[in-house]
């Protein structure tokens, strides 16, 4: 069984952030502030999302649950938005990037626990929470930097794309370099976690079932589930977003709409 | 063969006009009227009101990228997306290309040197022999040889004039500031300030 760890415990690990923390201030590099502040934010948040997930799992309310998941996605979408350095005038196109995250981590979830793991009822909070963590912190991600990639591609490269309308080429085909690049930056990051996963890097999952005493042959086998759905999610959602804001540049003429896409600030 | 009908965009037009096949139609106008815009309308690369036709057939019965192939707009600058100006032609050159290289002054040699070192002058023969390789019939030249020195402008205008010459159908529309060049390339000469007039000879301020 895991060992528990007190308060005070965690004041050990405290005492030696605060103890790193002077000793930035001592050296003058200005970090001290933010790093405490991100600190505090991490431990107030985490102690919140314990005892909700804690009276959330005792309830066992389908509403509870649903409530959750609903907060923690307008979360992540909201993160998507302000992640980027344009946006569009059009509010409803700036909802391709949250839709996007939406229907490939819920798809991507409800695979996992329905048909993969095959618990009943599937959305057996223990099992769909920290799933649906997973797959929304790394899609959101993949998103953001693929959605950031594409557009400060395209306002950048406006008249490379005119110029190649204007040789005759199709939209698609104007913007495939730019595609392509973009949902590369997106999926990188992925591509280079499975890469040294368990060489390097103790994925967070396996780790902590380790921790809690699970086998580590089975904890692996659920690391490798995760990594593969979160994957299919990532790869999945960049697609979409860069899909459907591509349509968005250009109207039915195939023109290129570039004021439809505006700087921020 | 190919007509403007009320083509207008937010800034320039009404414009109205009829290219005959074979022929040049030179426009001039004072700078930010809007030339460009016309004749990015008439590639259908913006939007605009009215309506363009080539040989009786609107621009909507087009696929865009159809029209935008028949009816090619050039830019006075342009862009090279692939590594070597060489990646945007054809290797190696057709006959012709290679004909049209030495014609307007151009060493095939220049088409393994890295895109971004051209010089603007090699950079705008090279985007209209770019253009032309595919053969379009009507052609928008938007300052076409603002990079180039006198020699090199008579070339282009050579060229341009041999590629119409080859195929009944070709016309162009051929935008300059150059007053010389209007009289020089125009079967009609043009002024365009709110609408398309002719051009009244030399002594109107621009």
């Amino acid at each position: 069984m895991l060992v528990k760890l007190g308060y005070l415990d965690l004041s050990i690990a405290w005492f030696l952030l605060v103890g790193v923390t002077l000793l930035s201030i001592l050296m003058q590099l200005d970090v001290a502030k933010k790093v405490l502040i991100a600190a505090l934010r991490m431990v107030l948040q985490l102690l919140l999302v314990g005892q909700i997930l804690k009276s959330v799992f005792l309830l066992q309310s389908t509403w509870a649950l649903a409530g959750v998941i609903l907060v923690m996605t307008c979360f992540a979408a909201r993160e998507i938005i302000v992640r980027q350095d344009y946006h569009f005038l059009k509010r409803s196109t700036n909802l391709v990037g949250p839709v996007a995250l939406a229907i490939s981590t819920l798809v991507i979830t409800f695979i996992a626990l329905r048909l993969i793991i095959g618990i009943t009822p599937w959305y057996r909070p223990q099992y769909l929470i920290p799933i649906m963590g997973m797959a929304l912190g790394n899609t959101m991600n993949g998103i953001a930097i693929a959605l950031h990639r594409f557009l400060g591609q395209v306002d950048q490269k406006r008249g490379e794309i005119m110029e190649r309308l204007a040789l005759g080429e199709t939209p698609a085909l104007a913007l495939l370099d730019i595609r392509r690049e973009s949902i590369n930056a997106g999926i990188i990051p992925m591509i280079n976690m499975m890469s040294v996963a368990g060489i390097v890097a103790l994925p967070g999952m396996m780790t902590g079932q380790i921790l809690s005493g699970t086998s580590p042959v089975e904890a692996v086998k659920y690391q490798i589930m995760i990594i593969l759905l979160v994957a299919t999610s990532i790869g999945f959602g960049t697609m979409m977003v860069i899909h459907f804001t591509s349509k968005a540049l250009f109207d039915q003429r195939e023109r290129l709409c570039w004021e439809r896409l505006k700087p921020r600030g | 063969m190919f007509q403007l009908n009320q083509l207008a965009t937010e800034q320039v037009g009404p414009c109205q006009l009829t290219l005959n096949p074979g022929e040049i139609v030179a426009i001039s106008g004072a700078s930010g009227i809007g030339k460009s815009l016309l004749l990015q309308a008439c590639a259908d690369l913006i939007p605009h009101r009215g309506e363009v036709r080539l040989n009786g057939v609107s621009a909507v019965d087009f696929g865009p990228s159809v029209w935008r192939r028949q009816v090619s707009y050039l830019g006075p600058t342009s862009c090279w997306w692939r590594y070597c100006a060489g990646d945007h032609f054809p290797s190696p050159l057709t006959p012709q290309l290679h004909s049209w290289f030495l014609q307007v002054g151009l060493k095939p040699a220049i088409l393994e040197q890295v895109a971004v070192t051209l010089s603007s002058g090699e950079r705008q023969r090279l985007a209209l022999l770019r253009l032309l390789q595919q053969g379009p019939t009507i052609l928008l030249l938007d300052e076409p040889t603002s990079f180039l020195d006198s020699a090199g402008k008579i070339l282009v205008e050579q060229l341009v004039q041999e590629y119409l010459a080859a195929d009944q159908q070709r016309a162009a529309i051929w935008v300059t500031h150059d007053l010389e060049q209007l009289e020089r390339v125009g079967d009609r000469a043009l002024w365009l300030a709110d609408q398309l007039t002719t051009w009244s000879g030399r002594g109107v301020s621009c």
